[in-house]
């Protein structure tokens, strides 16, 4: 089991929290909790070790495209990049639109 | 030659695989990369197959591809059924078995994948005690009423289950992602990346209204 945390800052506050995707091979689990803090801070728990690098510039480009103010924890079993880029922007849009459905 | 996703190809030797990236160290020595590879989902092209190459620990996958003249054997998940009782000291057989003896009754074209599948495949030992049991259902088109029983039937094994559920022409999704979300937004696979859908009357339908 491998932990990340990314902390970028943040300027806009989300509605609500969320709860997108399942736990099963090739997906993953993201939670959105909404701070005040100012920050974007994703902790990211995997099973699957040594792609912090991949990680890191998914999480990048996810913070370069959307300004959240939350905490975002994701349980990762082992999604490529494309899932995990889709699972954030639902995240998102469920937090920012209040389409939850957990 | 017809190849699909998740088929287990084998070859003679490790030096008929065609790379992209030069490959890590431990593809040399890993006895599980040695002859065998597990189709990815991408399109094949100039007939050759992008295979994913696995050693021992769970971080250890590998892409690379392989042309299908260089292919000495195919081996569907679906023809590993008929296998899974010379695995009977297993811990996955109970629920192989008991999945064998319901999706029989349906006649339901299934079988393992991922680590299960592998290990049925080459008798290389790649399970541990603490592996996923992945399995691949083949339908023709999303039916709603056999997922809801075929999820209901998995809740009550003492093991989970992960369902990849492959669709011709479409690609695949999670059974559990698309039993909970539907409505709300699943992801489908397809040869050219995920999306996020959403069955509306019965059909797949790209995208998420909100």
């Amino acid at each position: 089991m491998e932990k990340l945390i990314y902390s970028f800052p943040a300027s806009k506050t989300v509605e609500q929290p969320a709860h997108v995707g399942v736990v099963g091979s090739g997906d993953l689990e993201i939670l959105v909790e909404p701070t005040d803090e100012n920050k974007t801070v994703v902790e990211i728990r995997t099973g699957i070790t040594g792609f912090q690098d991949t990680w890191k510039k998914v999480i990048e480009r996810f913070v370069s495209q959307n300004d959240v103010s939350a905490r975002i924890r994701i349980n990762d079993f082992g999604a490529t990049p494309g899932v995990v880029s889709i699972r954030l922007a639902q995240a998102v849009e469920v937090s920012t639109n209040g389409t939850n459905h957990n | 030659m017809e190849i699909k996703v998740h088929d287990i190809v084998q070859f003679a030797s490790i030096n008929d695989i065609e790379n992209s990236i030069a490959p890590p160290n431990w593809v040399k020595d890993a006895p599980a990369a040695k002859n065998f590879g597990v189709v990815r989902r991408m399109p094949i092209t100039n007939k050759t197959v992008p295979i994913g190459l696995r050693g021992q620990m769970r971080e250890q996958r590998y892409g690379a591809f392989i042309h299908e003249s260089n292919i000495v054997r195919v081996i569907s998940p679906v023809s590993l059924v008929n296998r899974i009782d010379e695995f009977n000291d297993r811990i996955y057989y109970s629920a192989l078995s008991s999945m064998k003896n319901e999706f029989e009754k349906y006649n339901l074209v299934w079988g393992p994948t991922g680590s299960v599948g592998f290990e049925i495949t080459t008798s290389i030992q790649v399970t541990t005690p603490n592996s996923d049991i992945d399995i691949c259902l083949y339908l023709n088109q999303v039916d709603n009423g056999v997922l809801m029983n075929i999820g209901n039937f998995l809740e009550g094994l003492d093991r989970r289950i992960d369902v990849q559920v492959e669709i011709p022409e479409l690609g695949a999704f999670l059974l559990n992602d698309y039993l909970k979300h539907s409505e709300t937004g699943f992801i489908v696979k397809t040869k050219f990346g995920p999306h996020l859908c959403t069955m509306v009357d019965n059909q797949i339908k790209l995208g998420v209204n909100s």
